[in-house]
């Protein structure tokens, strides 16, 4: 019979677990704290007194948060349309022709994340700035763009790579033109891939601060760009409320992509 | 003779490689050709270059005199039944079946009568809402017949449709589709290494053998006048032996050899030359006798040998016998111990000679 008592080769591995998840959930319980303390200082371990009149204020007509979202999300939203916009025709080149310079092209798309992304983006406010671009959602949504192409374009070259040609040619060969085949066929194949990859780069763009607040700040206010000014500002409440606000989507869409991104899709990524 | 379907000096490449040499074939119409070869051979090269998916480096490809050669698969009538049954997962079996009637945009009523009697036809009545995932290989190799016949093409082309089914579901599938293809008169080319399935299916065999065509005919042509060695071999007769033969005009004689018998046997109309030759046979074609038994010549060729090994796959026992330093495989009503000295009788009209110069 199996004995209920404590095994001690149990204790160092309760002891790491125990560890990793101080390590993840420590933080996120500071940050959940601080979102509802309306007074708390040192030395005291808790709160002092626990309210939820940061958050009116920070939805309050004055306060810059919802402005911020909306932007946050229309700039994601866009950055999306754009991105995948290429990335169809993109990754279902590369996946389907027989390109000469193919991983020469998938290896250019990487190479904005290659080098420190402040001198890149310096030099892209430099050049925009030419253009009218600084301090507008198009400027934004493009460096944004620069960005999610990335996962856009090697995830739906995967995507398009993982379906059987045969499946195409099944359509071809019963009367179905290249563009119906791909309309009937391809897309609706591809589609949970595609859906993925839409799914990282509106997470990126959601989070990205670097390239926003170079192009965009101090006209275009996006989440990430507020929580910099809260933060910075000592103020933690908002910038943890603005946290959890980001921490959404992200939780929300990580979910979506454990459902629809199929191991072999992903097992396709870079061939 | 002006086939349905014509292909004159076709010729496909891969890169520098030519898959396929020079290829004449015509099909006339509501006739059944198999395409037989072993892997490799050019034969699913031969059928994607007719569906229009290998683009021809030479040569033409017509069907009821129409230039086909240039117009892209979806333009050119036919339908492919792939090895893979390559049907659509996100479509259940009805939306399958209806894909080609939804693109010729059939009026709704028509298309669902259609569907309903193609799945009658293929039984698959009750399947209509299933996605292919749901199905077993043989209802999917139906479903997928099924798509191909449901927009009633010019040219049924099958890609090796039975190779994923089980040995016994295969056998009566095999009768199926040949009964439907003639019922329905249809046009069919079909792709296939197995050679009993090409007899039993076809109305004629066109047998390919390293991008080129070997020999065409009716199954009982190749199979009991093989035009080359290449052929005798694939169509089973493996066994081989080597002769000398002095040719004329009507009557071949085989000149005694450390294995065989004097012996003369008819021509045949058969084109040889004097010389070494190479003689194939099968192995249930011989009959088999002890070395010391009385001699009973019925005008065929004998050989003598020594039984090496015996055993019994069922029904007869097959034996297989070194003749000097080559060694053949011979079936018998009556068991042959290890060692044994035998006598081989091979009829004239089952020993298929080639001169060696041209093999």
């Amino acid at each position: 019979m199996r004995s209920l008592a404590l095994d001690p080769r149990w204790i160092p591995r309760a002891l790491g677990l125990g560890l990793l998840a101080f390590v993840i959930f420590g933080p996120l319980t500071n940050l959940l704290l601080w979102a509802v303390a309306e007074r708390w200082y040192f030395p005291h371990a808790l709160p002092l007194k626990y309210g939820f009149t940061y958050w009116v204020n920070v939805f309050s007509p004055r306060g810059n948060a919802t402005g911020a979202l909306v932007n946050s999300v229309v700039i994601a939203g866009l950055t999306v349309v754009i991105s995948i916009g290429l990335a169809v025709p993109a990754g279902y080149a590369l996946a389907r022709l027989r390109l000469p310079l193919r991983g020469v092209i998938l290896l250019m798309l990487l190479v904005p994340q290659a080098f420190p992304n402040l001198p890149v983006y310096v030099n892209i406010a430099r050049i925009f700035y030419q253009f009218g671009l600084n301090g507008t959602v198009l400027g934004v949504v493009l460096v944004h763009a620069s960005h999610g192409l990335v996962y856009a374009v090697w995830i739906a070259t995967a995507a398009f790579s993982a379906l059987d040609k045969e499946l195409e040619e099944a359509a071809r060969s019963l009367g179905a033109s290249a563009l119906r085949t791909f309309v009937d066929v391809t897309l609706p194949l591809a589609a949970p891939g595609l859906l993925a990859s839409a799914v990282f780069v509106f997470l990126e763009s959601l989070d990205e601060f670097t390239g926003t607040y170079f192009v965009g700040a101090p006209d275009v206010s996006t989440l990430p760009l507020l929580l910099y000014t809260a933060g910075a500002g000592g103020n933690y409440q908002i910038a943890s409320i603005t946290a959890l606000i980001l921490l959404v989507p992200s939780i929300a869409f990580m979910l979506v992509i454990e459902r629809f991104l199929r191991a072999d899709v992903l097992s396709k990524v870079g061939r | 003779m002006s086939g349905y379907l014509e292909i004159v000096s076709a010729r496909v490449r891969y890169g520098d490689v030519e898959v396929l040499r020079s290829i004449d074939l015509s099909v006339a119409k509501g006739e059944f050709v198999a395409l037989l070869g072993s892997s490799g051979c050019g034969k699913t090269t031969l059928l994607r270059a007719i569906a229009g998916f290998n683009p021809l480096a030479a040569g033409a490809i017509r069907v009821d005199g129409r230039d086909m050669t240039r117009l892209p698969p979806d333009k050119r009538g036919m339908a492919l039944v792939f090895q893979s049954y390559a049907l659509w997962p996100h479509m259940n079996v009805d939306q399958n079946i209806g894909y080609g009637l939804k693109l010729r945009r059939t009026p709704r009523d028509l298309a669902t009568a259609r569907v309903t009697e193609i799945k009658a036809l293929l039984g698959l009545e009750d399947f209509g809402s299933r996605k292919p995932g749901e199905l077993s290989g043989g209802q999917r190799q139906r479903v997928a017949l099924g798509r191909a016949l449901a927009i009633n093409p010019d040219i049924l082309l099958l890609d090796e449709p039975l190779s994923n089914l089980d040995a016994r579901i295969r056998l009566t599938v095999r009768h199926e589709i040949s009964a439907l293809q003639r019922r329905l008169g249809i046009t069919a080319v079909h792709v296939t290494h197995d050679r009993e399935e090409a007899m039993v299916m076809a109305d004629r065999i066109v047998i390919l053998n390293g991008g080129e065509i070997a020999q065409v005919g009716t199954p009982t042509e190749v199979y009991n006048r093989p035009n080359s060695s290449f052929v005798a071999a694939f169509m089973g007769a493996e066994n081989l032996v080597d002769l000398d033969l002095a040719v004329t005009a009507d009557t071949i004689e085989v000149a005694e050899g450390p294995q065989n018998r004097r012996a003369v046997l008819p021509r045949g109309g058969r084109s040889l030359e004097s010389g070494r030759a190479i003689a194939r046979f099968r192995s249930d074609s011989i009959r088999l006798s002890a070395a010391e038994e009385p001699d009973d010549d019925d005008g065929g060729l004998v050989l003598r040998g020594t039984v090496g090994q015996v055993g019994y796959p069922g029904g007869v026992w097959r034996h297989v016998v070194h003749l000097g330093d080559r060694s053949v495989m011979v079936d018998a009503e009556r068991r042959f111990e290890n060692g044994a000295e035998v006598r081989l009788h091979v009829p004239g009209d089952r020993l298929y000679v080639f001169s060696e110069a041209r093999n």
